[in-house]
């Protein structure tokens, strides 16, 4: 916490702010990685230097990673002081009064997760069609984990990030496109391609009409007691400055 | 004489091993990348806790935007909610302002000598 720290003291913000960001941003990158490992371990595919036992030792290990990191991101939300969301907010899904509906989403890739996570725990003693069924649920906890950092972060639109974010969606697309070239035809892989195929495009333009556009703050639901009229008038301060 | 037995064995905990180290340094990697994001953060978006300084650099800085015309890093910050007051709102604004503040050019043309009246704005933009 030392960097974070630091910066923040030269700052005078709060560090569990920062920390909440960062591990927000890790979180999502491992878990595309768990993703990806997961894809590849499925496909058999052997990558160099990293035999299957390697892989599927490292999509676990990663997970349970993922997990941590999210416990810490949500133990920073919650200590915060920012704004009050409390612990509940974490898992029960939409029930925070501070943007709630990409709060909600961050909720909703928690509960998923930690489904997932526990069934694999118990897979020795689930049936195998069960734990599958349930496993299953990884593919949609990333997206609503990587909107949920999209709708709710309030640095979205940093070049950079954006970046990082094309850069997981591009990984995880690969990987299911992988994996669904070599699935057997059926109604079942139509309705994975199709999704394969929207998830990125619905994503694009989400962001272009949503967090890149001026005002995404009030829209995505903060309380009007944390939108500040300075941040208003310094908008258009920059925006009519721009336009002269 | 080796034991095929023992060389399965042997082979099985050197993989381990490997996924062991590679586990360690991407939880290692994935920690000290939390702690750079994190003072990234800080000095991309700055003065969290405080609106009022924040739209004081900001309005102070219009000028730099308008130079590099409607840059991302501007609104993108000063579009976003902005936490309300936890820190006195007399608050000096960040000193790592100061250092990438531009000085202003001189103005093209001289100020009129006969001063005009005000104009009327719409409000609009």
């Amino acid at each position: 916490m030392t960097g974070v720290s630091l910066a923040a003291a030269a700052t005078g913000s709060s560090p569990l702010w920062y920390a909440t960001r960062a591990t927000g941003v890790i979180a999502l990158v491992l878990l595309t990685a768990t993703v990806v490992l997961g894809v590849a371990g499925v496909s058999r595919i052997e990558m160099p230097g990293l035999p299957r036992v390697v892989t599927a030792g490292l999509h676990r290990n990663l997970s349970l990673l993922v997990v941590a990191l999210i416990g810490v991101h949500v133990l920073t939300t919650v200590t915060d002081s920012y704004t009050r969301i409390g612990l509940t907010a974490a898992v029960l899904p939409f029930s925070s009064g501070y943007r709630t509906f990409w709060l909600g989403l961050g909720a909703v890739a928690f509960d998923l997760l930690l489904a997932v996570l526990l069934t694999s725990l118990l897979r020795g003693r689930l049936p195998y069609r069960a734990w599958r069924a349930v496993h299953w649920l990884g593919y949609a906890c990333w997206p609503v984990a990587l909107w949920h950092g999209l709708g709710t972060g309030t640095d979205s639109r940093l070049p950079w990030l954006l970046a990082l974010d094309a850069l997981c969606v591009a990984a995880v697309t690969a990987a299911a496109g992988w994996r669904l070239s070599r699935a057997a035809p059926g109604p079942l892989r139509t309705a994975a391609i199709t999704a394969a195929v929207l998830l990125p495009l619905v994503t694009v333009a989400f962001v272009l009409s949503g967090p890149l556009q001026p005002g995404w703050a009030r829209r995505a639901g903060t309380p009007p007691a944390r939108l500040s009229p300075a941040a208003g008038l310094t908008w258009l301060a920059l925006r009519s400055a721009a336009r002269s | 004489m080796t034991v095929p037995g023992h060389n399965a064995a042997a082979r099985r905990e050197r993989l381990l091993r490997r996924t062991r180290t590679i586990t360690l340094g991407v939880a290692g990697g994935a920690a000290v990348a939390s702690l750079g994001l994190g003072t990234a953060f800080a000095h991309v978006i700055p003065g969290h806790g405080r609106p009022a300084a924040r739209a004081a650099t900001a309005a102070h800085a219009a000028p730099r935007h308008e130079a590099a015309g409607p840059a991302t890093s501007g609104p993108a910050t000063a579009g976003h909610a902005a936490p309300a007051g936890t820190a006195p709102t007399a608050s000096p604004p960040p000193a790592r302002v100061s250092h990438h503040r531009h000085r202003l050019a001189p103005p093209a043309s001289p100020p009129a000598s006969t001063p005009a009246a005000p104009q009327a704005s719409s409000g609009g933009s």
